[in-house]
Formats: structure tokens, C-alpha cells, sequence
């Protein structure tokens, strides 16, 4: 199957070599920041696996959020292992999802847009209002245990590249076609016995259960979190990553994510022009290449290197 | 204006010998306060190819998504295989063997023929190989197996009309419901397509409910025909019967003029 | 009973800013079928232009304040019309009718704009000087005539829309543009002129609630955001595109915010709204007044 697939193999090669990085370097700050460049590609990746039925999920950061707390709140609370706690993470996700999912995925387009950003905020709103959950300022002192803490960032970004490969292999299977066939005419597999709206539900389910393990992760790579962390905005970079990547492909959004993280690391000290170089980044790339970095490789292998505004 | 008379007919009295696969009691349907279809009664018998004609707005279409589940009856009944399907899904009434295909966006534009075809065996074919063999052989059954890997939109018209019914076959249907297949194909191309529908019912043994506007091939290829004006029945018989009756003569030229 | 009209004067007071607000947002809609995720960005300029113009004019200029605040108001307008040609001709317009494209070209505004206005105007919050002071007492409730007659000017405005979109020709052409726009563009009905014009004046809307708002509450520069959560809950209630829609939903979550945020706390009137809006969807996902799909 590698064989046949150098892109695949490459991007095992690197998801390795960025173990071993987190194994062997000595300087926790660079080995901090490949694992937030592979947290934003799990949500940029999980963006776009619900993209593939044609909902944009806002919720996606409202996913990640619920799997940060409930890591925070199996470890810290409940004293749960530091797996269980991390295994809980996906699992309360994926169930809220399919709630959330059931009502909300009767709609589509503006309305699923809308219903999932006030999800969103809403669920933000519940955290800053819940004494448990530590209000504003949110829950601290998720640490790995300490047998493990040296391992601690190989096995987070393990876990992360292993959930992207999971979301590749879902949609390079059957499912990922029918995934597709739903944005492109949900009539037809509607009419030929596919339950398209569970369909779509599964769809959001794998996303959000994906985003929460994420979630999850987060809470130990960073020890703190708080509702702030969480807003819609999340969701929003995530859309970023996906559209300066090209969302053609999932390889898309991982370029996108790493792009951005490392030139968000060296904008952090720029304040408000920080979020207008993000803007005009976003604005530029829409209206001039609208197929992102993976569409660009695209057209130029074509032979179509042309630019053009809007689509 | 000229449905005085439709409540005196009767759907029943005509027809071939084999058993009521579909049967569809006083079926009505408004939206709104617009009525598109009224008291709409009839029966698709087993192996027949029945034909359902009418002007334009005649509530054709809405027939099809009536009986396809794609929209619920405001009242009456629907029963399939002696099974109650009134107000049921469409995903369930397809997985019962009743297959639609439709008269606009009849495909997955933007996927290949291949993937088109491949959708439609997913609920009932469970491995890949599987699939990929009866994609292979729908393909070939509609003149496609060369076309596997273009995407659908760029096939030239009659292979598009092709694929649709591709997808539909895919999907192991008992009845199919054709709507308007044959709309803008050429002479030839009609007559491979009323072949093919041919062989779909006698050697495949489906049964098949046949929307279309090509009067000509309606009156050479169907059993039956039942023609509807302003939402109901005006008169159903052979092609012969059809076309002899005044009512219908008067419904068209009336809407012609 | 002074309760109650005190909490009910509050409801029409928030509420009718929300309609103006919400309104924009669903012409918006209605016309180019996008979400303007950047409508906020409207509003807080406005606000801001007229707190900047205010301060500067009455402290420096020493003008009367109903005055400058006049002076301010139009300027608010000026300005928010010249930024909706400007973000309409150079983005919106490659954009009309894809709701992705849309929402992140949006997104991309949201940032630049707020950016922008962090650098020019400052983070400090600012309060302009009362332009009409004085109390008014109606059923035992105490108001500010300022807040009486922000009411009474969003109650107008709102009135003048509902006359612009349903008694004059370009309302026609609104319309019918989101009613069916290839049906429209068929009658002759300009698609992308009466795009243009359903955009500025549904950014004028966010505009004039964002110069009323200015008077009774400190002007920051996120001043805008605020309001679009609410919005977006305002117009899922009452049906995208939906004008009478978003008037009724408007009313009925500032009710909600009003009542449920005295007699309970403001978080648990937001939730009362989400479930309103999650049950709302499990009954009639079109909105209150929203158009099924055929």
C-alpha cells in the first residue's frame, strides 16, 4: 500500500521523525510548538471532514473545548488514569455530538452554519458560569504522571498523527465517497436506500470524536485551560489552515495548520497587527487562490497556472 | 377545466395479469393552497412498463415524490409489496425495491461514473469487490464501461441520461421509476434507451413507471398508460385507448394552443 | 407592576436595537444568500466614529452636544456606507450566493477591520456626553429620555425599512432578488445592483444601531461583536431573510434577555434562548417565518 502511495509514506516518515524529535531534543519550547502545529492540523482536518458533507462546523471548537474539560475533569476531579482520562475525552464528544448532531443536522448550509457557532458560545457561556469547571479562569493541573512525563510529548503528537491517519483511511474508504456524494446531490444516495441524514450524523460524530481526543491532549500539553480558549475563533484559524492549504485535499489543511502556527509564533509579539496580517492573509487567498497551497500544486502540475478572483 | 368527468374513472379496470406491486389510494397533495395533485388512485402490476403522461404542471413530478417518500401525501394511501409506505422515508422505500431516477441534477456531478454507480450498490453490497463487480456490470449493461473514471458532468448528454438509470439498476430495484429519461436524446439514442427499458423488464424482471414527454415512445414501449391533468386522473387504457379518448386529446391541444 | 414595566420598557429598548441590527443582517441574507459574519464590524464603526467625532467636537470645538451628535451620526453613516462599498466591490461581490466563500471572506474582514480599529481608536472604552439628559417617568418606571427616544428613532427607522422593502420599487426588487434571483434577473431586475443596495442597507442598519447604541453604553472597539451571537439566534428564530421575521425575533429575545436576566441571571436567559432555538429547530427548522424548501 506504500508503495503505491509515496505522498502517505512521506507523512508517516515525518509524523515519526517528529516523535523522535519530542523523544531526543533537549528544548521543551520548539518540541512545544510541533505539538501545537499538530493540534491545529487535527482541527483543521476535522473542519474539514464535516466540510466533506458541506457543513461548515463552527462546533468543531466547541468539540475540542468539551474534550479539554472532560479530560480536566476525569484527571483533576475524578482522579481518573491519566488513558482513561484521555480515552474519556473522545468518547463524551462523540456522544454530545450525536445529540447535537440529531437536532441540528436537519438544517444545512446557513442555518447548521449559525446553530453551530451560538453552540459554540453557548457552551463557552456554560463553562464561565459552572463553579466545577472553574469559571473564567478555567481548570488547572492536568499532568501527566510523572513515569511518564519524559514520554509525554511523543505519545501526544502519536496520538495526534494517529487521528489524522484515521480520517484519512475514513475518507479513502467507501464511507468517504458517500461523504462526498451527500455534498454533491443528497438525493441520489437518498434514493438509492443511503439514510442520509444518519450518514451525516456519522459524519459529525467521527469529526467531533477525533476533535475531543485532541481536546484532550490539549489539556495535558498545556496543564491549564480556560473558556477563552474555546471561542468560535478556534473554529475560524481552523477554517484559515484549511483554505490556505486547499481543501482538495487533507494534506491541505496540515500544510495550512503548519504554515500559519509557525508564522503565529513569530507574529505573537505584534499585538492587533497580529489578527490584520491573519485577515489580510485570509481575504488574499480567498479572492486570489481560492484552491489554496493544494490547489495551486494542482494547477500548476495542469499546466493552468493562471490566478483568478472569487470562484 | 375539462376534470369534470375523472371521478366516474376508475384506475382498476384495465391492466395486465400480474400481481399490484404499487397501489396508491385517493393520494392528494397541496402545497399550500395550491392542490398539485387529487383522488389519485392506481395500481403498477408486476412486470409491466405503465406509463404516466400529462401537459406541463400536471403533478407528474409530485406523483414521483410522493410515491418515492421525497414528500409526504397530505392524505390518502400508499402501499408497496402489500406493505403500508404512506408517509414512510425515502431511504426505507428505496430499500424496499422501489427505485426513483430524477428529471434535473439525475447524478453526482462532480464525481466519476464509477463513484456514481458505486454509491448506489453501498446498501446492499458490503465488500469493495463486490461493488466494483456490479458497478462493472451496470456499467457495461448501459454503454458506460468506457467512461468509468470521467466525471460525470463532463459525459456527453445521452451518456448522462445513461448513467442515471446506471445508478438506479445499481441499486437492485424491484420497481424503477423513470422520470423523463428520455429527454433531450436523439433519434438513435431514444431508440437504445426504449431497448434498453426493454430489457430491463424482461430479463431483469423489473418493473418499471415511466414518466415521459416523448409521446411516441410512451405509446410504443408502455403496458399502460394513466394520464394526469391539473393533479388528477383523466383517463387511464392501452396506448390505444389513451389515444383515442377525447378528454385527453382535449388536454393537450387545449394546453398546445 | 413597576417591575414589570421597567423590565418590559428594557425589552423594547434592547429589542429595538437588536431588530435594527438583525435586520441588516437578514436583508443581507435574504439578497446575496451570505452570513456576514463582519456585520459587527459596521456597528462598532459607526459607534466609534461617532464617540471619536463627539469627544473631539465638543471638547475642542466646544459645539452644543445635540449638535455634534447630529453631526456625528451622519458622519457614522457616511463612513460605514463608503467602508460596505468599499469591502462590497472588492470582496463580497466574488462571493454572492457561496456561503463558505462568504463566511470566510467575512471571517477575513472581521480580523482586519477590528485590527484596524484597535490601532486607530485605542482599547480604552469611552462614554460621550448624555445628549439629552433627563428622566421620564412612564407607569411608575423610571427611563432616561435618552433611552426613550433611541427607542423611538429604531422604532422609526425599522418602520421606514418595513415601508422600503414593501411599498417602493427598489423593496420590490429586494424582494424578488430572494425570493428567486435567476426568476428576477429574467424580469430584468439588476441581480448585482440590487445586491449592492440590499449590502449598504443592511450595513446603514448596523450603522444607525451602532450610533444609537453609542449614546447609553462606553464605545470599545469589540463594541459590535456582541450583538452577533444574539442576532444569529435572533434570525434562526424568525426565518433567514425573513424582515417581519427578524422584527418578532428581535422583540422575543430581548423579552427572553429582559425578564429572564432579572429573575434568573443573563447566562440562563442566553440558555433559555438556545433551547428555544434547538426546539424551534425539532419542530419548524425553517424559522417561525422562514419559507419551507420545496
Amino acid at each position: 500500500m506504500l508503495k503505491s502511495n509515496p505522498g502517505l509514506a512521506l507523512c508517516i516518515l515525518i509524523a515519526l521523525a517528529a516523535v523522535c524529535f519530542a523523544l531526543f531534543s533537549g528544548e521543551p519550547y520548539y518540541v512545544q510548538v510541533v505539538i501545537w502545529v499538530f493540534a491545529n492540523a487535527v482541527l483543521a482536518v476535522t473542519l474539514r471532514f464535516v466540510l466533506l458533507i458541506g457543513e461548515l462546523n463552527i462546533a468543531t471548537a466547541a468539540f475540542f473545548g468539551i474534550g479539554a474539560y472532560t479530560t480536566a475533569v476525569a484527571s483533576t476531579i475524578l482522579d481518573w488514569s491519566f488513558f482513561a482520562s484521555l480515552l474519556a475525552a473522545p468518547i463524551i464528544a462523540g456522544l454530545i455530538s450525536a445529540l447535537f448532531g440529531w437536532v441540528t443536522l436537519r438544517t444545512k448550509g446557513p442555518y447548521f452554519l449559525l446553530i453551530s457557532f451560538a453552540f459554540t458560545e453557548i457552551v463557552r457561556l456554560l463553562y464561565t458560569k459552572s463553579d466545577v469547571l472553574g469559571g473564567n479562569s478555567g481548570m488547572i493541573g492536568m499532568f501527566p504522571p510523572m513515569e511518564l512525563d519524559a514520554y509525554f510529548p511523543a505519545i501526544a503528537i502519536t496520538l495526534l498523527a494517529a487521528i489524522m491517519f484515521g480520517l484519512y483511511a475514513a475518507e479513502r474508504s467507501n464511507l468517504g465517497r458517500v461523504f462526498k456524494a451527500i455534498k454533491n446531490n443528497e438525493d441520489i444516495p437518498r434514493s438509492v436506500g443511503l439514510n442520509v441524514i444518519g450518514l451525516k450524523i456519522l459524519c459529525l460524530v467521527i469529526a467531533s470524536t477525533a476533535v475531543g481526543l485532541a481536546g484532550g491532549v490539549n489539556a495535558y500539553t498545556n496543564s491549564v485551560i480556560a473558556p477563552a480558549d474555546f471561542t468560535y475563533f478556534v473554529a475560524v484559524l481552523a477554517l484559515a489552515y484549511v483554505k490556505i492549504g486547499g481543501e482538495g485535499h487533507i494534506i491541505g489543511p496540515i500544510i495550512g495548520a503548519t504554515i500559519l502556527t509557525l508564522a503565529g509564533q513569530l507574529l505573537h509579539s505584534f499585538g492587533p497587527y497580529e489578527n490584520i496580517f491573519y485577515g489580510i492573509i485570509i481575504i488574499g487567498v480567498l479572492l486570489l487562490v481560492p484552491g489554496g497551497i493544494v490547489g495551486l500544486g494542482e494547477r500548476f502540475k495542469a499546466g493552468t497556472f493562471i490566478g483568478r478572483a472569487g470562484r | 377545466m375539462n376534470d369534470t368527468q375523472t371521478d366516474t374513472l376508475s384506475a382498476y379496470n384495465t391492466g395486465s395479469e400480474g400481481k399490484t406491486l404499487l397501489k396508491a389510494e385517493g393520494l392528494e397533495r397541496k402545497f399550500g393552497g395550491l392542490t398539485a395533485v387529487a383522488d389519485f388512485s392506481f395500481e403498477l402490476h408486476d412486470g409491466e412498463i405503465l406509463g404516466l403522461i400529462g401537459p406541463n404542471g400536471a403533478g407528474k413530478s409530485t406523483t414521483f415524490n410522493l410515491i418515492s417518500g421525497f414528500i409526504p401525501p397530505t392524505s390518502g394511501t400508499l402501499s408497496f409489496l402489500g406493505q403500508n409506505i404512506t408517509s414512510k422515508s425515502a431511504t426505507y422505500i428505496s430499500r424496499m425495491g422501489l427505485i426513483r431516477t430524477f428529471q434535473h441534477e439525475s447524478l453526482l456531478s462532480e464525481m466519476s461514473v464509477a463513484d456514481n454507480i458505486i454509491i448506489a450498490t453501498t446498501h446492499r453490497l458490503k465488500t469493495a469487490a463486490a461493488r466494483l463487480e456490479r458497478m462493472r456490470e451496470m456499467a457495461k449493461l448501459t454503454g458506460l464501461e468506457d467512461y468509468l473514471e470521467v466525471t460525470a458532468s463532463s459525459l456527453p448528454h445521452g451518456l448522462q441520461r445513461m448513467l442515471s438509470i446506471a445508478i438506479a439498476l445499481a441499486a437492485e430495484p424491484k420497481v424503477l421509476c423513470l422520470d423523463e429519461p428520455l429527454t433531450g436524446l436523439q433519434g438513435a439514442e431514444v431508440k437504445a434507451a426504449l431497448d434498453l427499458f426493454e430489457m430491463i423488464r424482461s430479463e431483469l424482471g423489473i418493473t418499471i413507471l415511466l414518466v415521459e414527454h416523448n409521446m411516441r415512445a410512451v405509446m410504443r414501449i408502455c403496458d399502460r398508460i394513466l394520464v394526469l391533468n391539473h393533479g388528477r386522473l383523466l383517463a387511464t387504457g392501452t396506448p390505444e385507448e389513451v389515444s383515442q379518448n377525447e378528454l385527453v386529446i382535449e388536454a393537450y391541444l387545449g394546453h398546445k394552443k | 407592576m413597576e417591575l414589570q414595566v421597567q423590565l418590559l420598557m428594557n425589552t423594547l429598548q434592547i429589542g429595538s436595537v437588536y431588530v435594527l441590527f438583525a435586520l441588516g443582517l437578514t436583508l443581507i441574507f435574504g439578497v446575496m444568500k451570505i452570513v456576514n459574519f463582519a456585520h459587527g464590524t459596521f456597528f462598532t464603526a459607526a459607534a466609534l466614529v461617532v464617540s471619536s467625532v463627539m469627544i473631539w467636537s465638543v471638547d475642542t470645538l466646544g459645539m452644543p452636544i445635540w449638535f455634534s451628535y447630529l453631526i456625528a451620526f451622519v458622519l457614522a453613516l457616511l463612513v460605514v456606507c463608503i467602508i460596505g462599498f468599499v469591502v462590497y466591490v472588492f470582496g463580497f461581490q466574488y462571493v454572492l450566493k457561496d456561503l463558505n466563500g462568504s463566511f470566510i471572506l467575512s471571517i477575513g474582514l472581521l480580523l482586519l477591520l477590528n485590527g484596524t480599529y484597535l490601532i486607530l481608536y485605542g482599547g480604552v472604552p469611552r462614554s460621550i456626553p448624555a445628549v439629552i439628559p433627563g428622566n421620564i417617568t412612564i407607569l411608575g418606571a423610571s427611563l432616561t429620555i435618552q433611552r426613550l427616544v433611541l427607542m423611538i428613532v429604531a422604532t422609526i427607522i425599522t418602520l421606514g425599512l418595513y415601508i422600503l422593502v414593501h411599498r417602493t420599487k427598489l423593496g420590490l426588487s429586494l424582494r424578488a432578488v430572494a425570493e428567486d434571483q435567476e426568476a428576477a434577473m429574467l424580469q430584468g431586475i439588476p441581480y448585482r445592483r440590487v445586491a449592492l443596495y440590499g449590502f449598504l442597507i443592511g450595513a446603514t442598519l448596523a450603522a444607525c444601531a451602532g450610533a444609537l447604541m453609542a449614546t447609553v453604553t462606553p464605545v470599545t472597539t469589540v463594541i459590535g461583536d456582541d450583538f452577533l451571537v444574539k442576532a444569529f439566534i435572533i434570525i434562526i428564530i424568525g426565518g433567514l431573510g425573513s424582515v417581519l421575521g427578524a422584527i418578532l425575533g428581535g422583540l422575543l429575545i430581548a423579552l427572553i434577555e429582559s425578564f429572564g436576566g432579572y429573575y434568573f441571571d443573563p447566562s440562563t436567559a442566553t440558555l433559555v434562548m438556545f433551547v428555544l432555538v434547538v426546539v424551534l429547530l425539532i419542530v419548524r427548522p425553517q424559522g417561525i417565518l422562514g419559507h419551507a424548501e420545496k
